[in-house]
């Protein structure tokens, strides 16, 4: 009997110990997707069209500032990648972006460098601003600025159709 | 609970061997596992009663699985109570990282990143092939962008960062011209960080000084 006891207690514990294992908390991957329409354009002019934000201005370019709703199971101290898709309408300019942060009184924040398309480069786009996000910046607001190039005179626009960011 | 199972165990191992040993009729002292002793009890020295032995062997057994039963709940409620206890304590852990932090928290910890991030700007040899250069296109910057809101009083540049001494007419004003300074497009792409304390009492309408900090780690390389 107390043979038997030798195996089954080796074996109890493997397989709680194993249950325990296979069940984790928090082992899913995170990530969260943003259309353009959920951000805000604080300059230029915006656009609604062909499931995308767009610059209509002829004379000025378009800043977008896109949050990142943070909650306790995601939050900006978990993010590993920020990135950015839409079309850049402009052979003469860039499509930037980057990630700011701003400290929840704001009197304190700053921004990552830039990223962008080739100044002469055209079509679709997938910037990868690189977070300046993590324990320094444990209790501040975090969102992406993205800035598209005014519409050219053939009427081409730069546009912005989201945001994806992963853990 | 792991001594009590651990002592539930031996007096059951003692118990079992005990009577193991009256029935048999042999010492086994020398076994060091006690409910090994009752596992070869049927095995050595026959009774010259058979049918006692027999009767008193069954209630041994009977006895043994209780015991082993016991032993093996015992076991796993430990475990269960353990694994419960480590998944309180990870998913408290978890609350407590994950809580919002308040905003005197908030502005205490930036405050002290800046003073920090500020002070190994201040640490950087300067590097004479980069920094000079860098330093004119960062007054140019500024200076488009003041537009008499603000007085450039310095710009210097070291080996991989830069740092700005602007002067604003007041606090409020150097506040309003915050997100502007931060997300500038300069002309050397760098990360900006700037931090406006609050002037001391009394000091709200007087001239308000802002460091504006540049990192051009990601410029420098390249990249």
């Amino acid at each position: 009997m107390n043979q038997k006891m030798r195996f089954i207690g080796p074996f109890l514990l493997a397989s709680i110990a194993g249950a325990i294992l296979a069940n984790p908390v928090d082992a899913s991957a995170l990530w969260v997707r943003k259309h353009a329409s959920g951000c805000m354009a604080t300059s230029g002019k915006a656009l609604d069209k062909d499931w995308s934000i767009q610059n209509d201005s002829t004379t000025s370019a378009m800043t977008i500032v896109c949050t990142f709703d943070e909650s306790d199971r995601f939050n900006h101290g978990d993010v590993a990648s920020v990135t950015v898709n839409g079309e850049d309408g402009s052979s003469g300019d860039e499509v930037t972006a980057r990630t700011c942060h701003i400290e929840q009184t704001g009197t304190a924040g700053g921004c990552g460098a830039l990223v962008s398309t080739t100044v002469s480069g055209t079509g679709s786009y997938s910037l990868m601003p690189v977070p300046d996000w993590g324990s320094s910046t444990s209790g501040d607001y975090v969102y992406t600025v993205v800035e598209l190039p005014a519409k050219t005179s053939s009427g081409s626009r730069s546009t912005l159709r989201g945001v994806t960011i992963t853990d | 609970m792991k001594r009590l199972g651990i002592a539930m165990a031996l007096v059951g191992g003692m118990i079992s061997g005990a009577l193991g040993s009256v029935i048999a009729g042999q010492a086994r002292s020398n076994d060091p596992e006690p409910s090994a002793k009752v596992e070869t009890s049927g095995g050595q020295g026959r009774d010259p009663m058979p049918w006692v032995m027999a009767d008193q062997e069954r209630r041994l057994r009977s006895i043994e699985d209780r015991v082993a039963e016991k032993q093996l709940a015992d076991r796993a409620r430990e475990e269960a109570s353990r694994a419960d206890q480590g998944q309180r304590e990870a998913a408290a852990k978890r609350s407590g990282e994950r809580a919002p932090e308040d905003p005197d928290a908030s502005r205490a910890r930036a405050y002290k990143a800046w003073e920090e991030q500020l002070a190994l700007h201040k640490a950087e040899p300067e590097d004479r092939r980069w920094a000079p250069s860098t330093a004119v296109a960062f007054s140019a910057d500024l200076r488009e962008l003041s537009a008499d809101r603000f007085e450039l009083t310095q710009t210097q540049c070291r080996s991989t960062s830069c740092s700005a001494q602007l002067r604003f007419a007041d606090y409020a004003t150097a506040l309003e011209n915050l997100g502007t300074l931060i997300h500038h497009r300069y002309r050397t792409n760098c990360a900006t960080e700037t931090a406006l304390p609050p002037p001391a009492v009394g000091r709200e309408n007087a001239p308000y000084e802002v460091t504006m900090l540049y990192d051009c780690t990601t410029a420098r390389a390249g990249l």
